[in-house]
């Protein structure tokens, strides 16, 4: 089996980052300077004059804080296959973040920032798994939910989602390749790097089924991970079916060539089919343990803010039997921290992935406050500003960590918020976090199953008012509206008392609302027929625009009093 | 909820009266799937649908994703009240409503 060698090479780069946790400011500080001076004779390099830069000082009176804007055009350049321009390391591929708020943006993904992905989002993962679960986890595949579209520009780089790199590769080799992803995860080439248009979800989901052995499941984001694991609880019916019969039912949306090349590695299973019936004879409630009994772990941005995601997970579909691993914090952008046991929110910041600096929550835009790995205090909250492997030097990342321990001598943290995301009608600074913490507090007190939930700030309104819009997972009929409201108005209060000052002085108000069942759901529907990709798909917590706030207002569920 | 169909050449028109809500929409789902097959143009009448949820929206999604495949996908005689959902939701951008 594949992870026989990988898991050894994983339990040494786990050990090996125990090491280098160590001593991060040492090893944050070498790969700077090592940033620098691979880069000096680069136009970026030279403006910036790297070549005087020998210290985090000298690096920080050279060179400027930048947002995306700043190296545009430098980027642009980069993708019509222009040298040296931010970096001299080579690239062939360009990173595209997802664009939730604005216009997508592209990072170079350099030889070197491949490295650092492939040790500290591959390699270190099968450490983790080899380190804390039982021997059993590397006799099976695991269900991966990725899928990556990447397009070809006349220069010759690609562009696509980060997932999208390593696809590109194995298509490279065709059949060999598919042959050597299929000993690690069930889906084949076909689910990985869909044709657009592909109807990915059943690809991944048929394979899955297929497969007793089926060890584990590897997601972007757990909320991915929901709506793989949604769509077989609404269709196993179909899915079984097929698995007997080996055919793809005439429904699904693939093209002609990938219905006929899925169709080569598929035969007739009417003996696993026979099995699955058995396992959904009773409906197809926390189905996880009957349908692959030897499952054993997750992989996946959760915990901390995707938390709906891991409680649906476990009461859903999985009867709390699976380990959580969860990932580090991970961007198109580079990768700020990784995991280092299990069941455990918080993330150790990766002092070989990028240089770190972290500008103080409280300190606005003043740069000259920034902090450097070795001068965190726990506790506090610090927006990333980080310099990766692509060329992207002292670019400012807009979201915010706290400090929440530390790993050895190298801070712990959970991501707490976007500073563009938070609400902030009065000066009182709501993070997405404390509305995540309140609305779960709400669900539980009164006695709901939470699917998902988005707030609007409302500054139009006299006086400005937070409209909270939850929806639930179970039945609601025993709970009125006003309750809603005044369980979130005190949850609200405990989880940011600010906003309870706010709303004793009548500067906040509060309004309340259930959503219909599945409009998150339709959400995501939605934005995928629209052309995004559903791997990097967040949930909508802050209601950002005009277009998001029409189409949740729309579903509000108003048989609800 | 009931549906009734009429098919003239590949043209199928599929007559739904009532709510598509949480509970209807499976049966939705589930009647027009068997009706892909071989029409290619699909018309869902919605004169007597007086309400629409999230459910039945996704539904109304799935339905027009399988129809682009080979053929077409129309709603027609969407009351207002409904048709304001398909406004504010943005779906009068994706589908086609006559």
């Amino acid at each position: 089996m594949a992870f026989n060698q990988s898991g050894q090479m994983g339990l040494k780069v786990l050990e090996e980052l125990k090491e280098e946790c160590k001593h991060p400011l040492e090893l944050n500080t070498e790969l700077l300077l090592q940033i620098v001076k691979d880069n000096k004779d680069t136009e970026y390099g030279k403006k910036y004059h790297f070549e005087d830069i020998h210290s985090i000082e000298d690096y920080r009176k050279n060179v400027p804080v930048i947002t995306y804007e700043d190296i545009a055009e430098y980027l642009e350049r980069m993708m019509n296959g222009e040298k040296n321009v931010l970096i001299a390391y080579p690239f062939d591929h360009m990173n595209e973040t997802s664009g939730t708020i604005g216009a997508p943006k592209v990072v170079p993904m350099s030889d070197k920032q491949s490295d650092v992905f492939s040790r500290y989002n591959y390699l270190l993962n099968m450490g983790l798994y080899e380190k804390y679960l039982p021997e059993k986890w590397k006799e099976g595949r695991a269900f991966c939910t990725a899928s990556g579209n990447y397009r070809k520009l006349p220069s010759g780089i690609t562009v696509g989602e980060a997932s999208s790199k390593a696809a590109e590769m194995l298509k490279g080799g065709a059949e060999e390749f598919d042959a050597m992803i299929r000993t690690m995860f069930t889906s084949p080439i076909e689910g990985l790097n869909p044709v657009p248009g592909t109807d990915s979800k059943y690809i991944h989901a048929r394979f899955a089924l297929m497969d007793r052995d089926v060890r584990g499941i590897v997601t972007g984001f757990y909320s991915v991970a929901v709506l793989y694991l949604q769509y077989i609880y609404d269709n196993y019916k179909m899915l079984i079916d097929d698995i007997e019969k080996g055919t793809i039912d005439e429904s699904i949306d693939i093209t002609p060539e990938t219905r006929e090349s899925l169709l080569k590695k598929i035969t007739p299973m009417p003996e696993r089919a026979a099995e699955l019936r058995e396992a959904f004879k009773d409906g197809p409630d926390q189905y996880i343990p009957r349908v692959w009994p030897e499952m054993t772990y997750i992989f996946g941005v959760g915990g901390d803010g995707f938390s709906i995601y891991d409680k649906t997970i476990r009461e859903r579909y999985s009867a709390d039997t699976l380990t959580n691993f969860f990932g580090g914090i991970t961007a198109s952008e580079g990768l700020w921290s990784v995991p280092f046991e299990p069941e455990n929110p918080n993330s150790v910041l990766c002092v070989k992935g990028a240089f770190l600096e972290f500008l103080p929550e409280e300190a606005g835009d003043d740069f000259t406050q920034v902090k450097s790995i070795n001068e965190l205090e726990e506790g506090k909250i610090y927006e990333l500003i980080v310099t990766n492997l692509g060329g992207f030097y002292r670019y400012r990342m807009s979201d915010c960590v706290q400090v929440t321990g530390f790993y050895e001598n190298t801070p712990c943290v959970q991501f707490t918020y976007r500073r563009n995301r938070t609400i902030n009608l009065a000066e009182e600074k709501t993070t997405e976090k404390a509305l995540q913490v309140a609305v779960e507090a709400t669900a539980k007190e009164l006695g709901f199953a939470l699917a998902d939930f988005s707030v609007y700030p409302d500054g139009e309104a006299t006086p400005s008012k937070y409209v909270f819009l939850v929806e639930p997972r179970s039945d609601v009929r025993n709970v009125t509206r006003e309750q809603l409201r005044e369980s979130l108005l005190r949850q609200l209060s405990i989880a940011n008392p600010v906003f309870w000052e706010c709303y004793e002085d009548h500067w906040l108000d509060l309004e309340a609302w259930f959503l219909q069942p599945e409009t998150s759901l339709l959400y995501r529907d939605m934005m995928v027929r629209k052309g995004a990709s559903l791997n990097q798909l967040k949930p909508v917590r802050v209601i950002m625009n005009e277009k998001q706030r029409k189409f949740f207002f729309a579903l509000i569920d108003k048989a609800v009093k | 909820m009931t549906i009734q169909t009429e098919k003239n050449g590949n043209v199928l028109t599929v007559i739904v009266d009532g709510s598509i809500d949480t509970v209807t929409a499976p049966t939705l789902e589930k009647e027009l799937e068997s009706l892909y097959e071989g029409a290619e143009e699909m018309i869902i009448d919605m004169a007597k649908v007086d309400y629409v949820s999230s459910a039945g929206l996704r539904v109304i999604l799935g339905a027009d994703r399988q129809m682009n495949d080979h053929g077409k996908l129309i709603l027609r005689n969407v009351i207002e009240d409904v048709k304001e959902v398909f406004e504010m939701t943005g779906f009068d951008e994706i589908l086609t409503i006559e």
